[in-house]
């Protein structure tokens, strides 16, 4: 069978009889003609108007659905995920869907070649991950309150007048003024979160190394000239004391005393700002710098402390040479070393005979949460970080800085598996951009269909 | 659309329906559904007409809708499942032409759409290649391989007339 076989036994087909046109075909044809472009444009329009609603719901809604966010959820114990979830610029900001209480922030990202970096505050209750976008763009002077509702929030650079107090239910910043300005550290909240301790310096000194942006460089001033100040942050009521200069505080489990670290020795401060005793720790040791305090009021975890003294100035720091480096002490025999957690970092206390601590963990290469008993046993991972390459676009992996926790919830922490991130809505410059793609792309796509539909056209002209 | 414009888009389709609906019913092999196909492509040639009537061949514009009509209508969900073309009904047997027709429309009923527009456009409408191509918005090239596998497939389909058109 060819070609011209197909034909010829096409046109030799007998032919049926066609029938007539069913009646209406013709008449109805221009009004049913109407009724379609007027369906159509209608349909059009619809479509248009539901894509733009739903589109700018998407991107400019601080908080879409019925879901009640995380900050309306009644809270349960407080719950740590097994990882912590990876980097994402999409991450949301705390003002525009605030976590409700949080179980620590921290900074996290990387600098080797392109600056990574966010301040994040992960949710006590659920996988809720948010900016802290009151401190998007470096860690530092922070601290996360023992009931984990509330950061108080400084400035590691320059002279302040005033510290930032962050409410994680309503993601709302409010200004708490200060007595004088000056470079301010914040130590210790008390365990309400009403009570802040923070040292205050004269920056004077060191403008001129401010200038230069050295690190730490108001931290480390503090050490040898600062003093310590109580702020009622629902007030404004400042108490100074008589502690200064200071390096670290804790307040009691009770809140109604301090533990302070002023040089290389330790004492214990009472509301009014007096000190009442030294507390008499091994020569060379002073408390951690923040969460001190057991949950008992039993303990306190001390670390080694040194001089650095370069003839016209001197600073005290963590001495990072001595080995076993938390060890803790009893408060009724204070002189002698008891306990040794073996971590890099102390963060607060699960137990009287646990704390939590922030280290590497070598088997799985990554940063880990550490439950470290203090009685030297090993410790075990309670959660990793991501360890993904997930900063600088890809070429590193994202490093915790900073961590602070919530130390009136460790007694009580759970570990929980890591479930479904919540992010919250992309961050405001984020749903910006999506909506200036999605509007050129719509205008785009528009302009392409025209111009394909003028080309068809044009293929039936001469 | 203006009131002139309109006028002749009516005195076009009344010149053209008939034709346009043999053409329908050669695609699809079913009156009603030919009427339904003629219909629709007529109402989008209205939205168009302004367009189409400054050309030079309104026809091939209308013939491509018409085309696309019924392969849009192929590709639905409801044309794959319901058979256009139902079992012959339990009448009495027909003559030997209505037979004959019969065979052939089943036969061409059983090619792919693509397939079948292209042996309806082809030897059925009398187009070349490259009108055909033109008509289906396809290459030349692939008119070729698609009227060669349509052929083979019906080479199959029909044994008892490969004998009598040779």
């Amino acid at each position: 069978m060819n070609d011209q076989q197909i034909a010829a036994l096409l046109a030799a087909a007998p032919q049926q009889p066609e029938p007539p046109l069913p009646p209406g075909l013709l008449e109805d044809l221009v009004p049913a003609a109407r009724r379609d472009i007027r369906r159509r444009r209608t349909t059009a329009a619809l479509c248009t108007v539901a894509a733009l609603l739903l589109g700018a719901g998407v991107l400019l809604t601080p908080a879409g659905g019925t879901d009640p966010g995380p900050a309306q959820r009644p809270p349960g114990r407080a719950g740590l995920p097994d990882r912590v979830a990876g980097y994402s610029p999409l991450t949301g900001s705390v003002s525009d869907a605030p976590p409700g209480r949080a179980i620590m922030v921290y900074g996290y990202g990387n600098s080797e070649m392109l600056r990574t970096y966010q301040s994040l505050v992960l949710s006590a209750d659920t996988d809720a991950y948010r900016q802290l976008d009151a401190m998007p763009d470096r860690s530092g002077p922070w601290l996360l309150a023992p009931d984990g509702r509330t950061i108080v929030l400084s400035a590691a650079d320059r002279a302040m007048a005033e510290v930032q107090v962050v409410d994680l239910q309503s993601g709302q910043t409010r200004q708490v003024p200060l007595p004088r300005a000056g470079g301010v550290t914040p130590l210790a909240l008390s365990p309400d979160g009403n009570t802040l301790a923070y040292s205050i310096v004269d920056t004077t000194p060191i403008a001129e190394d401010m200038a230069r942006d050295v690190g730490n460089l108001i931290q480390r001033h503090a050490t040898e000239h600062s003093e310590l100040v109580l702020l009622d942050l629902r007030t404004g009521q400042a108490t100074a004391t008589d502690a200064g200069p200071v390096s670290a505080a804790a307040f009691a489990p009770d809140g109604q005393r301090l533990v302070v670290q002023s040089r290389l020795r330790t004492w214990l401060v009472g509301l009014d700002g007096r000190r009442q005793q030294e507390v008499m720790v091994p020569q060379g040791y002073g408390i951690t710098v923040h969460n001190a305090w057991s949950p008992s009021g039993l303990l306190l975890a001390v670390v080694p402390w040194a001089v650095e003294d370069w003839g016209t100035d001197r600073a005290y720091v963590l001495d990072y040479r001595t080995p076993g480096a938390v060890r803790t002490v009893s408060l009724a025999e204070p002189s002698v070393l008891r306990g040794t957690a073996d971590t890099e970092t102390f963060l607060g206390w699960l137990s009287d005979t646990e704390v939590l601590g922030q280290s590497w963990d070598y088997g799985s290469d990554t940063g880990a949460l550490w439950a470290v008993p203090v009685d030297g046993r090993s410790p075990r991972v309670l959660s990793r970080f991501d360890d993904a390459y997930r900063c600088e676009f890809g070429l590193q992996r994202c490093v915790p800085y900073e961590v602070s926790v919530a130390a009136g919830l460790l007694p009580e922490l759970t570990v929980r598996p890591a479930g479904p991130l919540d992010r919250g809505p992309w961050p405001a410059g984020i749903r910006l951009a999506a909506l200036v793609v999605f509007v050129v792309g719509a205008a785009g796509g528009w302009l392409l269909r025209a111009i394909l539909r003028r080309r068809r056209g044009r293929r039936f002209a001469p | 659309m203006r009131a002139d414009e309109e006028r002749a888009f009516t005195e076009y389709a009344q010149g053209r329906v008939l034709e346009l609906r043999r053409t329908a019913y050669r695609l699809c092999g079913d009156w009603d559904q030919a009427h339904d196909l003629t219909q629709t492509a007529l109402i989008r040639l209205y939205r168009h007409w302004t367009r189409v009537a400054q050309t030079d061949s309104p026809d091939a514009y209308v013939r491509r809708m018409l085309v696309n009509v019924f392969l849009d209508h192929r590709q639905s969900w409801w044309s794959r499942r319901v058979r256009p073309f139902p079992e012959p009904p339990d009448t009495p047997a027909p003559s030997e032409d209505v037979a004959d027709r019969l065979d052939l429309m089943a036969a061409l009923a059983r090619l792919a759409p693509g397939q079948r527009a292209v042996i309806v456009l082809r030897f059925w409408e009398g187009m070349d290649v490259a009108e055909t191509a033109r008509t289906l918005g396809c290459s030349p090239g692939t008119v070729k391989s698609q009227t060669s596998y349509a052929i083979a497939a019906l080479r199959r389909l029909l044994p008892n007339y490969v004998g009598e058109a040779a």
